[in-house]
């Protein structure tokens, strides 16, 4: 069921996930997958933004002069960020608060720009708006893999619910607050990428220099 | 003085733009190549940073800020939901009046480092600085001492980076974490180590 | 119209500003008005709960905030001359981080500015909890520099000036999983009823639990464990906000008066 649905919507789940592929877009969000409610809350924002921007610019792509092509591109999305950021405070005032500047930075989040850029001014609005949805879930499926696990090894619980009982409740589980901690992210989407690259050879990078097997040793003034 | 000192090193160490908050990651991964590029975009970066992150915080307190426009008579207005595109507008003007600058003026020091600085227009961390002094509200002096200690704390972790990088050339990594896999653990224990002075009173 | 030319380009920039413009004015207006209502019942929520008009454990609905702040009153203090001030309004004072026109900011001199706040404001909104016009409560806001940001709270003190009934933290931007422990309401309990003043009117408040040092109980409260920075934090700005710089000259004459 899955190969029926259009390529441009599945393939940057896994195959072309923009994150541990093509390197994009973890920036302005990695910070905040302390939460998983954060994460949930940030990745709606990116594919809220990168829906808008993609069918904007894809709907005015001939008429967009070279000279000033990433300027208009950059205006798009920022007013849309902006009317993002407004309605989070309107709507959602705790969670913008715990978001605070990070919801600012989809502006510069490269998937953003780079799927306008690269999709978007080339290709019709229908299909962009495809690109947007499947890049958006790619994006989303990273990050919130990444708070799931960091939530729930860090407090034990998950959108509010106590999974693992902490110690200072009378359970068992004791919080490691390395999760929470910026490091612990680095580990964990290295782990992701060692993951998906070994289950996906076509993904791996090439080493910069082969490793020859060393011939034995000789005899030598230590060799019995 | 000492509170300049303090948010200097804190910025450089404990808040460190890359390591503790994630940003410009994507040009971190891609120029932590080779020690000699870093040194180039980790020097355009404190720059830009230096130049921007002052000049964000003079338009935020003269013209974005809640009853920031007092001084024209205008104190019952409140323009902060232009602060973001204000920033970025900022930000884009300086990079590009910058390149233009050195292309005329400083053509060696052009050739070293003009271009890295385009990709610096999109780089989350110096949107990303611009946008913690306005949420800390940080006088012109503190955003000058944060500008300058947010770019060399880049600057600082990026070229670290690539001497790792340089000296794990030569190393056996498993296929599957050869490249972006190894980068990222490496990140990681940078990381720890940066944020393990944090328990220093500044 | 070719899509080179530099008359393309102008239009394009400019149709491109007008439509951005009139999208994010437009969102910006709609929801200012739902943005600031919330602000305002969020702010009111922390102060009816330390108020001791309502449980503070319980989940209040909007209509119980709200009823229940109309026994509150909110009253303006000069912290220069220590008494309450009856010229100016109230209701421009009480959001600390709004730049306001009528508001002086005074230097904290570095050996007493124990929050790191460099200065503070001359005007604070306090507010009064009477009834049968006797003090029950007077909850002042207090804000200071924490491990990695400024840490904003409400601190409700009995009606001897000295005995505290209770205490929120509303905004910071501590670790998430341990600095923010500070807003643990079975920590926050541990407040009620502990002094920050003695006998002679000095203040003896303090947190932690090195004993060496740390005051008698009566005035100390605990530490958290892993989230020493943040909750030292939190003790400098308490210890700042009712020391001689902060809100101790007000309290002493405010008392005095009572006593009268």
């Amino acid at each position: 069921m899955i190969s029926r649905l259009p390529q441009a919507l599945v393939a940057p789940l896994i195959d072309e996930n923009p994150i541990t592929l093509h390197i994009l877009g973890i920036c302005s969000a990695v910070a905040i997958t302390n939460s998983l409610y954060s994460a949930l809350v940030m990745s709606a924002a990116l594919t809220a933004v990168l829906c808008f921007s993609n069918v904007v610019i894809s709907t005015i792509r001939h008429h967009l002069p070279h000279a000033v092509r990433i300027i208009v591109e950059v205006t798009v999305i920022a007013s849309a960020v902006i009317v993002v950021d407004e309605m989070l405070q309107a709507f959602a005032p705790e969670t913008s608060r715990i978001l605070s500047v990070f919801v600012g930075l989809i502006i510069t989040n490269c998937i953003v720009l780079g799927r306008a850029e690269n999709f978007a001014a080339h290709n019709p609005a229908g299909v962009s708006f495809l690109d947007a949805v499947g890049n958006g879930l790619g994006f989303s499926l990273v990050l919130c893999t990444v708070a799931t696990i960091r939530e729930l090894f860090g407090t034990g619980g998950l959108l509010g619910w106590q999974i693992f009982p902490a110690t200072d409740a009378g359970g068992w589980f004791e919080p490691n607050s390395l999760f929470l901690l910026p490091p612990s992210a680095f580990f964990i989407i290295g782990g992701i990428v060692w993951l998906i690259r070994s289950r996906k050879p076509q993904q791996r990078e090439k080493a910069e220099f082969d490793i020859i097997a060393s011939e034995p040793a000789r005899s030598s003034r230590w060799s019995t | 003085m000492e509170h300049l000192t303090g948010i200097f090193l804190r910025a450089v160490f404990v808040e460190n733009l890359a390591l503790a908050y994630f940003l410009g990651i994507c040009t971190f991964l891609a120029v932590s190549k080779q020690v000699r590029t870093a040194v180039g975009l980790g020097t355009a970066v404190i720059v830009v940073q230096t130049v921007t992150v002052p000049l964000n915080n003079l338009l935020y307190h003269l013209f974005i800020a809640d009853g920031a426009m007092a001084w024209a008579g205008l104190g019952h207005l409140d323009f902060s939901y232009l602060g973001l595109i204000s920033y970025i507008g900022v930000i884009a003007a300086t990079v590009q009046i910058l390149e233009m600058v050195l292309q005329r003026y400083f053509p060696v020091l052009f050739q070293a480092m003009g271009i890295y600085l385009p990709l610096l227009t999109v780089n989350c961390a110096i949107l990303g600085a611009s946008l913690f002094i306005v949420q800390r509200d940080y006088n012109f002096t503190e955003s000058l001492a944060y500008g300058v200690g947010v770019g060399s704390g880049w600057a600082i972790a990026l070229i670290t980076l690539a001497g790792l990088r340089e000296k794990m050339k030569y190393s056996d990594i498993p296929e599957g974490l050869q490249g972006l896999g190894i980068v990222f653990m490496t990140a990681g224990l940078m990381s720890m180590a940066f944020i393990s002075v944090a328990g220093f009173e500044f | 119209m070719d899509n080179d030319s530099p008359a393309k380009a102008i239009l394009v920039v400019t149709i491109t500003a007008l439509v951005c413009s009139v999208l994010v004015s437009g969102a910006a207006v709609f929801l200012q008005p739902l943005q600031q209502a919330y602000a305002d019942i969020e702010r009111i929520r922390y102060i009816v709960q330390i108020s001791g008009l309502v449980d503070s454990e319980a989940e209040l609905s909007e209509f119980d905030i709200v009823s229940a702040y109309r026994d509150i009153s909110l009253r303006l203090i000069d912290l220069e001359s220590g008494s309450f001030d009856t010229d100016l309004d109230p209701q421009s004072f009480i959001d600390v981080s709004i730049e306001n026109e009528l508001q002086e900011s005074v230097n904290i001199p570095a050996a007493q500015d124990t929050a790191a706040l460099q200065s503070r404001p001359r005007w604070v909104a306090v507010y009064l909890v009477e009834s049968d016009a006797e003090l029950q409560r007077i909850i002042f806001p207090i804000y200071g520099r924490g491990m990695w940001s400024t840490i904003y709270g409400y601190l409700a003190i009995e009606g001897d000036l000295s005995t505290i009934a209770g205490v929120v933290f509303y905004e910071h931007g501590e670790t998430p999983g341990i600095g923010d422990q500070i807003q643990r309401a079975s920590w926050l309990a541990g407040w009620r009823g502990k002094r920050l003043y003695d006998e002679q009117r000095q203040l003896q408040f303090n947190i932690g639990t090195d004993s060496a040092t740390s005051p008698a109980a009566d005035y100390r409260v605990d530490g958290i464990a892993g989230a020493t920075l943040t909750v030292n934090g939190v003790a400098n700005m308490v210890r700042y906000w009712f020391g001689p710089h902060g809100y101790a000259p007000f309290m002493n004459q405010y008392l005095a008066e009572l006593n009268l």
